[in-house]
């Protein structure tokens, strides 16, 4: 295991390396060359401006939030580079990123539109621009290249390193950053729906459990975000859709860390409660931000109150469950949340200029395979809960089913017998009016006892004995016998065949009957006591009567019938009499679980 | 107390049996029969435009089920008490009787007699719970606090949380104390126990009042 493990993690820190590597790849190899420095104008105009203007100078990355923050419209860049001849195939111009939208000019001329430059602007941050500029618009020798540029204020506005080269090359490159930038962030879009309606139907289907609404909530979060990274388009009032997608990661972990909070069964309301407050706080704090009302770093300041706590929970969370569980899956959802959350971060720190410019937003690539684990897990439990409860409804009609079967059985043995005397007594033609009514009463005592030991789910004794117990209360009251209950030291979760409670029961019923023909009793006392054999639970129900002598008349009281029960069962049976009372004491063996 | 006599109205499909019970209700000054039917249409109809204190349910009626009459009755009249009548009380018939509102029940087992007494202590506030329902509330509540979200798509009603005072007077109900015994136990008054098993069987009531109503206008027994 030790050996494994250490693979693993240098594995992981292998990809954490390579994606942080190539997330970080802004400066090109020898061939193309790339543009870093340029003279910046500020002016709303929309043909390149003279050279007479007030042009100042600038490095690429130039970034807006950092060098101007509170300006926002257009702006013009201007470069030149040398061209010893002009090559056949005519020059690329390639820009990794750019925000929000430009327009190239070569010596003056167009040969590249974003789109539209005028509000609502085309969304081409996250699009990588490409123009192969055609021989007849380039000279030998200097060339200028203009770049207007508009940019949102607080937007992490501003332009990337120009980047001009042999079209084959630039072209290649171009296609490659579209599919990394653009494509990609489509597949992750559709992942997280897919992923977000999961979450949806695993909520539905758990009786509206909020844990997997938070998980549906949190993939909207992320679809919202990755959403963002291919719109160019947006029907949407700009400030509304910024302050939307600019506060969707923040929301993703305020959603996924509740989720996570109970997916590991702890309820902590005051934490839930104020990462919603801190979204609320940092949503509006990005409106303000964008009304210049308030600087960025203290909305950044704001919502890592709820990045920090959330990428911790992550961290901390999925490696614990690894470490318990064990299982592949786990592992798999801990690697690559350690992987995602280094890279989430690292988008965070490009936000706030503390990461270059042109970074590229990779770190979806790691989330997408956390969606799909996480979603997989949530399947798993709704398959794994309905199985459950199928089980479950098949053991419970199988237990009817026996239920039944030992309920025809009961009546035939108890209530069969009794019917059948009365109906011999009837047939006798001795129709002693009281003592058929006795033997009636007898068979509806019967069926109280199979109808009690019927509902009682469990088959727990106690509350069978208990039962018959305040079933007699008024009866014996009305005749002036008092109960005296004194079973709480009966144990709890004593669960026995239905067969031996029944004939216990049985026993009992007899036992209390006797008393009330014969004994002249005042109290029946019903007492837990010590067990005279090992492993077994005994209690007495003993009259303060008159006692019997046994032979003669101890046919009338039955007691035949009851050593016969209890042998028949397994049960222990000592009844003891003299003048001052008579008890029968019962011994149960101990059958609970050990 | 009021001298004004409890009024009770009856439903029970068994001639003898209602007969029984309408005898000894007229026999008793503090009770009076204000009406008494065999089938529950003709009991739902009434209840719509009469007032009673009592109503006694028969569970095994020939129309409709009593547990449907008692959701009526209580949402039509809160303030009325209904009792269900039944050969053994059985738990299972038992707590769907208070599942629908009935507070309590009696044994149609000849004593009749008690049926004065039982009412007029369903009236004072007293409920009687069996040991066996009890126990399986007891099982339920314990099923329910374990694993929610499964005993949420399992058929059957969830029962709400219990106090832990309600939990020791279940237990002690469930071990055979009377409510005598149980008060002595806890240190607590008789009423004070009857209080909470009203109050747990309140619980138990998921009484959807708007259903109950819908369902009584579909059948045309209001307009």
């Amino acid at each position: 295991m030790p050996a494994r493990r250490s693979l693993t993690a240098l594995l992981c820190i292998g990809c954490w390396l390579a994606l942080w590597a190539f997330g970080c790849h802004a400066s090109p190899a020898v061939g193309p060359s790339t543009l870093d420095h340029a003279h910046f104008l500020l002016t709303e105009e929309a043909l390149p401006p003279p050279d007479r203007s007030a042009w100042t100078e600038v490095t690429l990355p130039d970034n807006w939030s950092a060098r101007r923050r509170d300006a926002q419209g257009t702006g013009w860049y201007r470069m030149t580079f040398n061209l010893d001849s002009v090559p056949d195939d005519g020059l690329a111009i390639l820009v990794q990123r750019l925000s929000m939208n430009g327009e190239f000019f070569v010596n003056g001329i167009r040969v590249l539109s974003g789109g539209r430059m005028a509000k609502p602007v085309t969304r081409n941050w996250n699009n990588p621009l490409f123009v192969e500029v055609p021989r007849t618009v380039l000279r030998a020798g200097l060339n200028v290249l203009d770049i207007r540029l508009y940019t949102y204020r607080n937007n992490n506005g501003g332009l990337g390193t120009v980047r001009i080269g042999d079209p084959e090359t630039l072209r290649a490159k171009h296609a490659f950053l579209h599919a990394v930038h653009v494509n990609g962030s489509i597949f992750s879009f559709a992942v997280a729906l897919v992923a977000a309606f999961i979450g949806i139907v695993a909520w539905l289907r758990m009786g509206h459990d909020a844990m997997y609404g938070l998980f549906g909530l949190a993939m909207v979060a992320w679809a919202v975000r990755y959403a963002n990274y291919f719109i160019q388009d947006v029907p949407l009032d700009q400030t509304a859709y910024a302050v939307v997608v600019n506060s969707a990661q923040g929301w993703f972990f305020i959603f996924f860390t509740q989720f996570l909070l109970r997916l590991t069964s702890r309820r902590w309301p005051l934490t839930e409660r104020t990462l919603y407050l801190v979204g609320v706080l940092g949503t509006f704090g990005i409106y303000a931000a964008f009304q210049a009302w308030v600087s960025l770093s203290v909305v950044v300041g704001i919502w890592f109150f709820v990045w920090l706590p959330g990428a911790a929970a992550l961290l901390v969370i999925s490696a614990c469950n690894a470490y318990k569980s064990r299982s592949i899956l786990a592992s798999l959802v801990a690697i690559t949340a350690w992987l995602y959350v280094p890279l989430t971060v690292r988008e965070l720190l490009i936000t706030t200029n503390l990461f270059p410019f042109d970074a590229s937003y990779i770190a979806h690539y790691v989330g997408m395979p956390l969606a799909v684990l996480i979603s997989w897990m949530l399947i798993d439990r709704v398959v794994e809960a309905a199985r459950s409860a199928a089980v479950a409804d098949l053991a419970s009609a199988r237990a009817a089913f026996d239920e039944r079967q030992r309920i025809t059985q009961d009546m035939h043995d108890g209530l069969g017998l009794q019917l059948n005397a009365a109906l011999r007594v009837v047939e006798r033609g001795d129709i002693d009016r009281p003592k058929f009514a006795a033997l009636l009463r007898g068979c509806l005592d019967e069926l109280r006892l199979i109808v009690d030991s019927a509902a009682s789910d469990s088959g727990e004794f106690l509350p069978l004995l208990a039962s018959l117990r305040i079933r007699m209360q008024s009866k014996l009251e009305s005749i002036g016998i008092a109960i005296h209950w004194q079973m709480q030291r009966f144990p709890d979760g004593l669960i026995l065949p239905p067969g031996m409670s029944m004939q216990i029961l049985r026993m009992v019923q007899e036992a209390i009957n006797n008393t009330i023909k014969h004994a002249r009793a005042s109290v029946i006392d019903f007492q837990v006591v010590e067990s005279r054999r090992p492993d077994h639970i005994a209690f007495v129900v003993r009259d303060n009567g008159i006692g019997f002598v046994p032979d003669a008349s101890s046919t009338g009281r039955g007691l035949s019938g009851m050593q016969r029960r209890a042998a028949g069962v397994g049960v222990g049976l000592a009844v003891e009499s003299s003048p001052r009372g008579t008890s029968i004491q019962i011994e149960i063996p101990d059958l609970r679980a050990k | 107390m009021d001298k004004t006599p409890v009024t009770v109205a009856v439903v029970e499909d068994e001639p003898d049996v209602l007969g029984a019970i309408a005898k000894v209700i007229g026999a008793n000054p503090k009770l009076r029969l204000a009406y008494a039917c065999s089938t529950a249409m003709e009991m739902m109809r009434w209840l719509a435009r009469n007032p009673v204190d009592v109503l006694l349910v028969d569970l095994g009626l020939p129309d409709r089920p009593g547990t449907e009459v008692i959701t009526l009755c209580r949402s039509l009249q809160p303030a009325c008490e209904v009792m269900v009548l039944s050969i053994f009380g059985d738990a299972g018939h038992m707590v769907q009787a208070f599942e629908a509102g009935a507070r309590g029940y009696l044994l149609k087992d000849g004593s009749e007699d008690e049926l004065a007494k039982h009412v007029l202590h369903l009236r004072a506030g007293g409920s009687p719970m069996s040991p066996i329902i009890a126990s399986q509330l007891l099982t339920r509540w314990q099923e329910n606090s374990r694993k929610p979200a499964v005993a949420a798509t399992l058929p059957g009603r969830k029962i709400d949380a219990l106090s832990p005072r309600e939990l020791e007077v279940l237990q002690l109900v469930s071990r055979g104390c009377t409510y005598q015994e149980t008060g002595n136990h806890l240190s607590i008054a008789m009423t004070t126990v009857q209080a909470h098993v009203r109050n747990i069987y309140g619980k138990l009531d998921v009484h959807n009042k708007a259903e109950a109503l819908f369902e009584a206008r579909q059948l045309g027994l209001l307009d």
